[in-house]
């Protein structure tokens, strides 16, 4: 049956593929052919802009803070909307009540709360307020380390609610029938929680985990907002280094470095995708 | 419960649309609404425009002489008369009397002044007089003081020669020997000298006596040729005399003159001896204004010369008091000899009456060189005798051994030096006493004597009686009529019928062929717009309006009681405009074509600088705007209208902002309104 | 039983405090937004003025007034530019993105052909890749297509986003296959059987894609930031940051504004977003 209209559904997808093609496809090739060559000569240089890129020093940075970022906020993040997702899981009304509110970051244009978050964290903002109340030393929030758990404490501020509908989700495609069975067989809370929750959301945690990752891209944002082109060291992310290659039109290093990230994403989704089929 | 909220999202996005009209709305007012303009390429116009008066171009006055009597007028103020018309007539009868009694005045007043002058010459002689005499005083009391002087001076000096040669003598141990060798040979010397001086004599009487010889016989050739040949011989001969004369006389009087000259000055105690000399020489430098008046005195004052230019040579320690006697009885000799020797040819030779005369001159005119001669031989004889009697008074001291002892004799000269001084002393007093009673005797004579112009200002009143007296005869030659000397028209009258006619002007004419002219005032900062030979036009202020175009300034000049304003004259065509109208003039002066022109509305002005404000682009979140730039600029020239800009600031593109409904600053927007 | 009441009572009570935190920055900037310059000046003196003492902030405005509104809404031309760029993009990608994707969703879930797969897998791959990666060859496709400074730059890289199709995807995959064949009996074309059974029975997904896009491009920072210099393009998300904090009110109130359309859409369709996120969680 689908066989015999193949033809017909590529008629449906040719304008968004055309689109595709030549907006991101396509140009995307071109940027892998110039991630092997030089920019005024266009000649073959091979991997010179890699070793180029490896030996820069802010890319080198900008690429540990991205490692470090996700390593800290993506457990973190999964596992406080797992937790989340588990309490608000069967409550029915403050249920969907909570889950709106915690989805209500998502709505909240970026732009809107940076001006909150520059009174929170400045030097003389509301939580060095807070701090000096219980009798600790106020902190230079922005331009410190902190400024690493500031950018983490908005991006779970912000992907929480996603993550929670996610687990919800993935906890509903658990049939109640296998805690029903569960619990006439004795097992109790933390039993079934361990035992039958946790197997059947195991394909969803890979779907989760990645979907996060991702997001955790768009981190940038506010770091950005709030503290501009040259942030802290410890904020200084990815995006950040492609603006400034950007605007110094090395387009060498941005091809390169496009290259690699595109790489190294490339291999989490197929990951992701090998796991999807696994299940 | 979606539907409301989905009611109220549209309502929110409309009600976005309708703040966004609103807010662009309320901006669209604060935005300023211009009009703008592009350079122009144009002139700038300057009007003049001042309003003032016709009045006449000429006036004329008439008048005659003050007090006539007016007999009747002809004319009468605004009638038009031509050259020759009787304006008025004065009254014949008083005129005639003004006249008599004019030359009465005037012949007594000729009479005054004849009688001022003889006085004032009467005057004068005496003064001229007393002037005269005054000089004559001072001339003698110089001489007389002068000559007292110097012969106080002469025994002064010999007193202290006498020290000095004793002193000399004391000197050395054939000192004496030494002094009666020196004595001895003066006596030598003035003995010589007296044999030259009688040899002159001779030959000077030998020369006399060729001259006389030579004359005789010329005249006897030739009694035409006398006098010019005499007079001839008169030269020669003189000429001769004095050269012969000038070798024996000077040349020894000099050589002695220096000698002891250059000795006493340093033994002297200064500055009495040195008073000496000025002394006698300041009367001596004074008398050539003195010799003129007189030439009695002469012979006398050279025979002074001679003398004091002599005493330095006196050697001889012959007593001053015992010389001085002397030599009045020797120029009494000598005129008595000289007469006595030009008497004797004249009676060996008197052939002619004619002859003996001619003689007689010649040896008159020569008796003062004989006398000359007579007082030289005289003087060195008795310079010889001095001499000898000083050698004798030398030896017989010598011989009587030394009966004065040497301290004696210097102590006795000494004291005769000190009397001497004494003497020298009072002379010089005495002469400068009387010198200067006899000076202040001839200041008061000639004493400046108040300037008398009373004759001068006597002949200035004559004449002016004389032109008035003219006036008066020509006006009675009119018959007493007064006429138009132009064809004019009558502006005023200052006559009246029967009274006297007035100091100034009797009737004012206007000339009507000149025409009238147009003074108006402008301000006085529009000068630079102004200027003669400017056209100009002229136009009345009265209902029916006439304009006349195409005048011409004639000239500018500051008004005399303002100095803000000016006046400016226009001369008006004749019968054109009737003096007293009032009337406006306007006078455009164009400028240069300039390049960048703006009207002035576009020209702002902030403490001195100008600038203005051109449309420029600026892109903003509400797109490109228009906004005000501001351009400081340079004004060459303006005027109430336009102004122009020196090129550069301002492109030919730019649009300038020639109108705006609100108060512009640099960078406020506007919106330009097309048109 | 009792204790485990008792545990999650308490959990559900740091849970609601955790859900307070999340939506505390509305209720900031609703009061900021309401509070006259002067409050404003007072409470924020520190950071201002750099005055001692730290921000205090009152939950409740001492003297609540619209006066910042006021100024916002009726003075500045301006902020209505932005606001309407932010709306033109937005609008215009999202219905773009529907218009595009929708048909391709379909294409690829209920047709087979060749290279579906391929096409699927590319179409993920592309989904998940960053906006770093995308940067150069964006710019270099819209510097090519002189598209650089204009909202059409923005839009057209955005339309063909392959999210949207992605999201449609699992929505039209579970449209039972008896619906179509049955419409298929009644002698319906392919593009009939599309528009009139599998738009509205995938309509849930459609919201959906509808909701989530509309959040990312209503947040929109990177794109514009890289290819738009003309600020007069630009849209809210950038122009919010550069509201100094002198401006406090005006910042308040911008804020505000710009948050009333999103928090409307999630109000509207946050069914439908939940539908949507949990899409990507559950097995196709």
């Amino acid at each position: 049956m689908r066989g015999r209209k193949q033809w017909e559904g590529f008629f449906f997808i040719l304008p968004s593929l055309t689109g595709v093609l030549v907006f991101i496809f396509l140009p995307f090739l071109d940027v892998v052919r110039r991630s092997f060559t030089e920019v005024v000569s266009g000649k073959f240089v091979g991997l010179k802009n890699f070793e180029t890129i490896f030996a820069n020093s802010a890319f080198l940075q900008a690429s540990f803070n991205t490692i470090r970022f996700t390593a800290v906020c993506i457990p973190l993040l999964v596992f406080l909307s797992l937790g989340t997702a588990v309490l608000l899981q069967g409550k029915k009304r403050t249920g969907s009540f909570l889950k709106s509110m915690f989805l209500m970051p998502m709505a909240i244009p970026v732009a809107s709360v940076v001006l909150l978050w520059k009174l929170l964290f400045h030097p003389k903002g509301f939580l060095n307020g807070f701090l000096s109340m219980v009798g600790l030393a106020a902190v230079d929030w922005m331009n410190s380390e902190y400024a690493f758990g500031v950018l983490v404490f908005s991006y779970i501020w912000k992907n929480l609610g996603y993550d929670i509908i996610l687990w919800l989700a993935g906890l509903a495609a658990i049939s109640p029938d296998i805690y029903e069975a569960a619990r006439v067989d004795g097992a109790g809370e933390w039993r079934c929680f361990f035992s039958i929750t946790l197997p059947n959301l195991l394909p969803s945690l890979y779907t989760i985990a990645v979907l996060s990752f991702l997001n955790s891209f768009k981190v940038f944002r506010e770091a950005y907002l709030v503290a501009g082109d040259y942030p802290h060291s410890s904020i200084y992310m990815m995006q950040h280094l492609f603006n400034n290659w950007f605007r110094e039109l090395s387009v060498d290093k941005m091809a390169a470095g496009a290259v690699v990230n595109a790489g190294v994403i490339l291999i989490l989704v197929l990951l992701l995708q090998r796991a999807w089929e696994k299940v | 419960m979606k539907k409301k909220i989905a009611g109220i999202f549209a309502g929110f996005l409309a009600l976005m649309i309708l703040f966004t009209f609103l807010s662009r709305a309320a901006d669209s007012m604060t935005v300023a609404r211009v009009s703008a303009k592009k350079t122009e390429r144009g002139k700038i116009p300057h009007q003049v425009t001042g309003t003032g008066k016709v009045v006449q171009n000429r006036e004329q006055a008439v008048s005659t002489l003050a007090g006539q009597t007016v007999k009747s007028i002809y004319v009468e103020e605004g009638q038009k008369v031509s050259e020759g018309d009787v304006l008025y007539e004065i009254d014949l009868e008083s005129l005639k009397e003004q006249i008599l009694i004019q030359k009465q005045e005037m012949k007594k007043a000729d009479l005054q002044s004849q009688d001022k002058a003889s006085s004032r010459d009467a005057e004068a002689y005496k003064n001229d007089l007393s002037r005269y005499r005054a000089a004559e005083d001072y001339s003698v009391a110089a001489g007389k003081g002068s000559t007292a002087v110097e012969r106080a001076a002469a025994e002064l000096s010999r007193a202290r020669k006498k020290l000095k040669s004793l002193n000399q003598s004391e000197g050395s141990d054939a000192g004496e020997d030494s002094v009666e060798k020196v004595l001895k040979e003066i006596c030598e010397q003035k003995k010589e000298e007296y044999e030259e001086a009688v040899k002159y004599k001779e030959e000077l009487e030998k020369a006399i006596e060729e001259v006389v010889k030579k004359a005789l016989s010329e005249a006897a050739n030739d009694t035409a040729r006398l006098v010019a040949g005499e007079h001839e011989m008169h030269m020669t001969a003189q000429e001769g005399l004095t050269e012969t004369a000038a070798s024996p006389g000077t040349s020894p009087v000099a050589s002695a003159t220096e000698e002891p000259a250059a000795e006493a000055v340093p033994q002297q105690p200064g500055a009495e001896n040195l008073a000496a000399p000025p002394a006698a020489e300041t009367p001596v430098t004074e008398t050539p204004i003195t010799e003129a008046p007189i030439t009695e005195t002469q012979p006398q004052t050279s025979e002074a010369e001679t003398y004091a230019s002599e005493p330095p040579s006196e050697e001889s320690t012959v007593e001053p008091s015992q010389t001085e006697p002397e030599e009045e009885l020797i120029l009494g000799g000598a005129a008595e000899s000289g007469e006595n020797e030009a008497v004797s040819p004249e009676a060996g030779t008197g052939e002619t009456e004619d002859l003996w005369l001619l003689e007689q001159r010649i040896r008159i005119e020569n008796q003062p060189l004989l006398d000359e001669a007579d007082i030289l031989i005289r003087t060195k004889e008795q310079e010889k005798k001095e001499a000898d009697a000083a050698l004798a008074a030398y030896q017989q001291e010598k011989a009587a051994g030394t009966q004065m002892s040497l301290e004696e004799m210097k102590e006795q000269i000494n004291e005769e030096i000190r009397a001497k001084q004494q003497a020298y002393e009072d002379a010089v007093t005495a002469a400068n006493d009387s010198l200067r009673t006899a000076g202040r005797a001839v200041e008061d004579a000639n004493a400046p004597q108040g300037t008398d112009s009373t004759g001068e200002i006597d002949a200035i009143t004559r004449e002016q009686e004389e032109l008035k007296l003219e006036k008066l005869e020509r006006l009675l030659e009119a018959e007493g009529k007064v006429t138009s000397p132009i064809d004019a028209s009558v502006t005023k009258i200052n006559l009246i019928t029967g009274e006297k006619t007035p100091d100034g002007t009797a009737i004012l004419l206007s000339d009507t062929e000149a025409g009238n002219k147009l003074v108006v005032q402008i301000p006085e900062d529009q000068e630079k717009y102004i200027a003669k030979g400017d056209e100009v036009k002229v136009k009345t202020n009265s209902k029916d309006s006439q304009t006349l175009e195409g005048l011409t300034v004639d000239n500018v000049q500051v008004n005399d009681e303002d100095q803000d304003l000016l006046d400016v004259t226009v001369q008006l065509p004749a019968d054109s405009l009737e003096a007293g109208v009032s009337a406006v003039m306007e006078a455009t002066r164009v400028s240069d074509t300039y390049d960048c022109c703006i009207p002035i509305q576009a020209l702002y002005e902030d403490s001195g600088k100008y600038y203005v404000y051109v449309i420029g682009e600026s892109s903003s979140v509400l797109g490109t705007e228009l906004t005000a730039r501001r351009v400081d600029v340079t004004v060459l020239e303006k005027n109430e209208t336009d102004a122009a800009l020196q090129t550069g600031s301002i492109s030919g593109e730019q649009q300038v902002i020639v109108s705006s409904d609100k108060a512009l600053s640099d960078g406020s927007r506007v919106r330009l309104l097309e048109g | 039983m009792k204790k485990i009441f008792q545990m999650r009572s308490l959990a559900m009570l740091l849970l609601a405090l955790l859900a307070a935190v999340c939506c505390y920055p509305v209720l900031f900037l609703a009061t900021g937004a309401l509070m006259d310059s002067q409050e404003l000046a007072e409470s924020l003196g520190p950071v201002l003025k750099g005055s001692d003492g730290f921000i205090s902030w009152r939950l409740i405005p001492m003297f609540p007034t619209l006066q910042n509104y006021v100024e916002l809404l009726l003075d500045s031309p301006q902020f209505f530019v932005m606001f309407w760029n932010s709306v033109k993009l937005t609008g215009a990608v999202t219905a773009g993105q529907l218009l595009i994707g929708t048909p391709a969703a379909w294409g690829l879930a209920r047709f087979d052909f060749p290279l579906r797969r391929i096409l699927y897998i590319l179409y993920i791959i592309l989904m998940m890749m960053p906006f770093q990666v995308r940067m150069l060859s964006d710019y270099l496709v819209l510097e090519k297509l002189h598209l650089l400074d204009s909202h059409m730059g923005i839009i057209l890289p955005a339309v063909f986003s392959t999210f949207p199709v992605f999201i449609m995807y699992r929505f039209f995959s579970g449209i039972p296959e008896a619906v179509i064949e049955s419409a298929k009996l009644d002698g319906a074309g392919a593009v009939q059987i599309f528009l009139y059974i599998g738009v509205p029975l995938g309509a849930g997904g459609i919201v959906s894609s509808f909701v989530l896009n509309f959040f990312e491009y209503w947040n929109l920072i990177e794109q514009p930031l890289t290819f738009l210099k003309n600020r007069a393009l630009w849209p809210l998300s950038l122009f919010l940051p550069d509201i100094g904090l002198e401006k406090a009110g005006i910042a308040f109130v911008s804020s505000v504004v710009t948050l009333i359309p999103a928090a409307l859409i999630f109000l509207l369709g946050q069914d439908y977003l939940e539908q949507g996120i949990a899409a990507a969680a559950v097995k196709e």
